[in-house]
């Protein structure tokens, strides 16, 4: 892709195929991976694939359509609670079963955020951020109600009958299994959409509402479909969640979730899934990694416990303040600036 | 005596200002004319610091105006009237008043006095002293701006399209008002108008902008009577 | 009397409230910010307090103005070298880094202090007040409250309305080119307006830690941050008085559902609240017809 002829040649293959191979590729090569590790790596694994499906839902939303979402772990909370409320008594006994599960976890948050979706499309900014922010407070609490109790399980939460793995796989490597199919089907279709018409109507009502509406888009709908894709995704990465987890509680959905989620989607760069990937690798080992640390320095266990929220905080800040485009903004000047050293020195010669 | 020379002033590619150079003779009024675009507006925004040069000086009185923040232009005597009035419509009219002396640290013994002479200029302020601004009259908002530069008792008053939107009648009193200004207190004013013959009206010398350059200057009657220059830029 | 006796309690909880929306709305008034990080402040200055009176034997009132101090200092801190930065970009990157500085505040918070829960004794007796055999839901701790949030509001009121200072700020606030030409130092204005802000929601964390005792943890003061913002959004986001209003409607609503519905739902109430109110008048109900869109 370094000329344009490449460029455009590039173009020319159907979308399915220019996003379809390198998710399979990469998908196999993950799934070969994973025959090794260890447990506790399968389970990174685990987690990091549920992160990217959530983030890169997020990005879409924030970084494409424009439209900020502090609560989208409000989402995961609403995808967990109905996997954990299908799977509580029914062991999963057939993989296409499972299929069906986490499809009813999307199709469930789906309408919750085509719900919040149609009041966040009056709302801007700093009011859409508030009320975003009650959302991911304000969910979560749900099932401390007296009358939700029995249902929802209150404090304790529910738990959830893992599936089991085939062919007496191991069991670890499975649930990766899982996770990292979900995340590149995710990806497959988020990069559709985003280089398709639904992108380009995202990316015109971000840049310029007014602008797009005299344009015969209906900025409304195009908002409210946003929220929709952006909740569903939230909503699978809650469904997983509720697998590996093993079961849910509302402290599983505190606001430092969603706001972990926007971290991620910030390091890597908003509105770029390359991005969402490399934020959502940050987010999820930042903790394994402050322990580590935390182990050869020996520091106090108040200062580990607390070290990754700090890391978050400060990327955050420093984040906007220096590299507003993420790290997938710096890897891409990184690479211009490389590229334009080859173009100039021959011509230097 | 406030000098521009030689000053250039850019957004981005566009040159809004080419080299202007010009002098305007103190206790009298300058008119700055041209049509939209011509570099009048910005020839404000770049004396009184809003917007800086790209090259060249502007001094007043001694002081080096490039090097001075826009807070600081205020004590050198300089006030402004911006365009579109620039009242602030969510203060009084008595509280946008005493903005206007607020720089000044002798304001408790002077700014009852400066609000009377205000009020005696403008009487229709005087009755709606404690409205807030934003129930006021397009031309009472401009009395209320002029009033206000007033406050800070200047010795150079930048004017910006006093008479944009104004019946004519308006446009008349506010003119004549800065005529007596002038002429009774001395007081230097640079006048920019789009409205050239009610400008040229009371100026006493003016000069004319295109595209950022001075086309032509002189005494206002001389400009006044060129048919040609008038037609070409002044459109009257 | 259940019903008066819950308005009683709402509107001294609503003063609470009325203290962060108030907060909330001077910094969105100066520089059209909402301060996520509000929440973050007052925890922390409260902690600072807390950590003077009981670890190291302070006189509570020392604690109260220590903390006071500590929030101007960080109102004012964060003002210049991080909102100053992003003020003109994206709205969006503003709302980013005052959370971001939330996220910080929480996790040193965590670090100092650890994520346990402590106790902060309030100045004054949490014992309700009776009247003959009838117990009335005040205290009077809730009477210090009451008092010290309006004499707060007194004192900014005089501040903005009748002071030299006042006019700076506000014209600062509303129309900030021209406040710079009339020579008013406009960036210092906005790092004051900061400074007061954080300041005054310092005065509502040290006194909300002190209702209930396991009050003190550095993610305990979340609702009280969304509690705010409602109230604020409720009186319109521009208006102090509008914060005001707001914040007892929120109190006493808050009571009323506490009572009558469940008092597990705090949360989902404010997130509930925030939806009607936005919905019926997007810019708020106290709200006059935007006078200026930004």
């Amino acid at each position: 892709m370094r000329n344009p002829i490449d460029r455009a040649r590039w173009r020319r293959v159907p979308m399915v195929l220019r996003h379809g191979v390198p998710a399979v590729v990469g998908l196999g090569v993950l799934l070969a991976i994973t025959e090794g590790l260890p447990a506790y790596r399968n389970t990174q694994l685990a987690n990091i694939a549920t992160e990217v499906c959530a983030v890169a839902g997020l990005t879409i939303l924030t970084g494409l359509s424009g439209q900020i979402s502090l609560g989208n772990g409000a989402f995961m909370f609403v995808g967990a609670y109905t996997v954990a409320l299908i799977l509580e008594h029914e062991p999963i006994t057939h993989n296409g079963w499972l299929v069906l599960v986490l499809l009813a976890a999307v199709a469930v948050s789906a309408v919750a955020g085509g719900l919040v979706g149609i009041a966040a499309a009056r709302l801007r900014g700093p009011y859409l951020a508030g009320i975003t922010l009650a959302l991911a407070v304000g969910i979560p609490v749900l099932p401390l109600y007296s009358h939700l109790q029995g249902p929802l399980g209150g404090h304790a939460g529910l738990s959830v009958n893992a599936p089991s793995p085939p062919n007496h796989m191991d069991f670890f490597r499975w649930q990766a299994w899982i996770c990292l199919i979900a995340a590149a089907i995710t990806l497959f279709l988020l990069a559709n959409l985003s280089s398709s018409r639904v992108g380009r109507a995202f990316r015109a009502v971000r840049d310029d509402e007014i602008a797009a509406s005299l344009a015969g888009l209906p900025v409304a709908r195009v908002q409210i479909l946003a929220f929709v894709v952006s909740a569903a995704c939230a909503g699978l990465a809650g469904g997983l969640f509720a697998i590996v987890a093993g079961g849910v509680g509302p402290a599983s959905f505190s606001l430092s979730i969603s706001l972990g989620l926007l971290a991620a989607a910030v390091f890597g760069g908003l509105g770029t899934l390359s991005g969402a990937v490399y934020g959502s690798i940050i987010v999820t080992l930042l903790p394994t990694w402050s322990g580590d640390i935390a182990s050869h320095v020996s520091l106090s266990d108040k200062i580990v416990n607390n070290l990754p929220q700090a890391v978050y905080g400060l990327g955050l800040i420093v984040g906007m303040l220096l590299f507003p485009l993420g790290i997938q903004g710096l890897v891409r000047r990184l690479g211009m600036i490389g590229r334009n050293a080859l173009k100039t020195k021959p011509a230097g010669n | 005596m406030l000098t521009l020379d030689g000053v250039v002033t850019t957004y981005g590619a566009v040159r809004a200002l080419d080299g202007v150079s010009l002098d305007v003779p103190d206790g009298q009024i300058t008119a700055v004319l041209g049509a939209n675009g011509a570099g009048k507006t910005t020839l404000l925004r770049t004396v009184n610091g809003l917007v800086r040069p790209a090259a060249g000086s502007i001094t007043f009185a001694g002081h080096d105006l490039v090097a001075a923040p826009v807070e600081q232009v205020v004590t050198f005597g300089i006030a402004h009237v911006p365009e579109g009035r620039g009242v602030i419509t969510e203060l009084t009219v008595e509280e946008n008043l005493r903005l206007g002396a607020l720089w000044r640290d002798d304001r408790r013994s002077t700014t009852t006095g400066g609000l009377e002479s205000v009020y005696e200029m403008f009487p229709p302020l005087a009755e709606r002293r404690d409205k807030v601004a934003d129930t006021l009259s397009g031309g009472e908002r401009q009395m209320l701006a002029i009033g206000r530069a007033l406050m800070s008792r200047p010795t150079l008053l930048l004017l910006d399209e006093p008479s944009l939107g104004l019946a004519p009648r308006i446009t008349a009193q506010i003119m004549a008002t800065l005529r007596r200004l002038s002429s009774e207190d001395g007081l230097t004013v640079v006048l920019v108008e789009q409205n050239a013959r009610s400008a040229l009206s009371v100026a006493d010398t003016a000069i004319v902008l295109n595209l950022g350059r001075v086309v032509a200057s002189g005494a206002a009657d001389a400009l006044a009577a060129d048919e040609q220059l008038r037609h070409a830029y002044l459109g009257f | 009397m259940t019903f008066l006796n819950l308005v009683i309690y709402g509107i001294a909880n609503g003063v609470l409230y009325a203290a962060v929306a108030l907060a909330l709305v001077l910094i969105w008034r100066s520089t059209r910010i909402v301060n996520f990080a509000q929440g973050g402040m007052l925890m922390f200055t409260t902690f600072i307090a807390w950590d003077l009176v009981t670890k190291h034997g302070a006189n509570y009132w020392v604690g109260l103005v220590v903390a006071l101090l500590a929030g101007f200092v960080l109102g004012a801190v964060a003002e210049r070298v991080l909102v100053r930065p992003v003020e003109n970009g994206p709205p969006l990157n503003p709302v980013i880094v005052t959370l971001g500085l939330l996220l910080v505040l929480q996790a040193v918070a965590g670090m100092i202090w650890g994520n346990g829960l402590s106790s902060f004794a309030p100045e004054f007796s949490l014992t309700y007040y009776h009247a003959g055999h009838q117990v009335i839901l005040f205290s009077p701790d809730y009477l210090f409250i009451v008092i010290a949030v309006a004499v707060v509001l007194a004192a900014l009121y005089l501040l903005f309305q009748r002071s030299p200072l006042g006019l700076r700020m506000r014209a600062s606030a509303f129309n900030p080119e021209v406040a710079r030409l009339l020579g008013v130092r406009v960036g210092r204005m906005l790092t004051l307006g900061w400074g007061l802000a954080a300041a005054v929601g310092a005065l509502a964390g040290v006194l909300i830690a002190g209702t209930s005792p396991d009050y003190m943890n550095p993610n305990a003061f979340d609702p009280l941050l969304i509690l705010g913002f409602t109230a604020a959004v409720i009186g319109g986001l521009d208006s102090p008085v509008g914060a005001v209003a707001g914040g007892l409607s929120v109190g006493v609503i808050q009571a009323l559902l506490d009572n009558y519905v469940s008092n597990e739902l705090d949360a989902f109430y404010s997130f509930v609240l925030l939806l009607v109110v936005l919905m019926l008048r997007p810019n708020g109900l106290f709200s006059r017809a935007a006078v200026r869109r930004v």
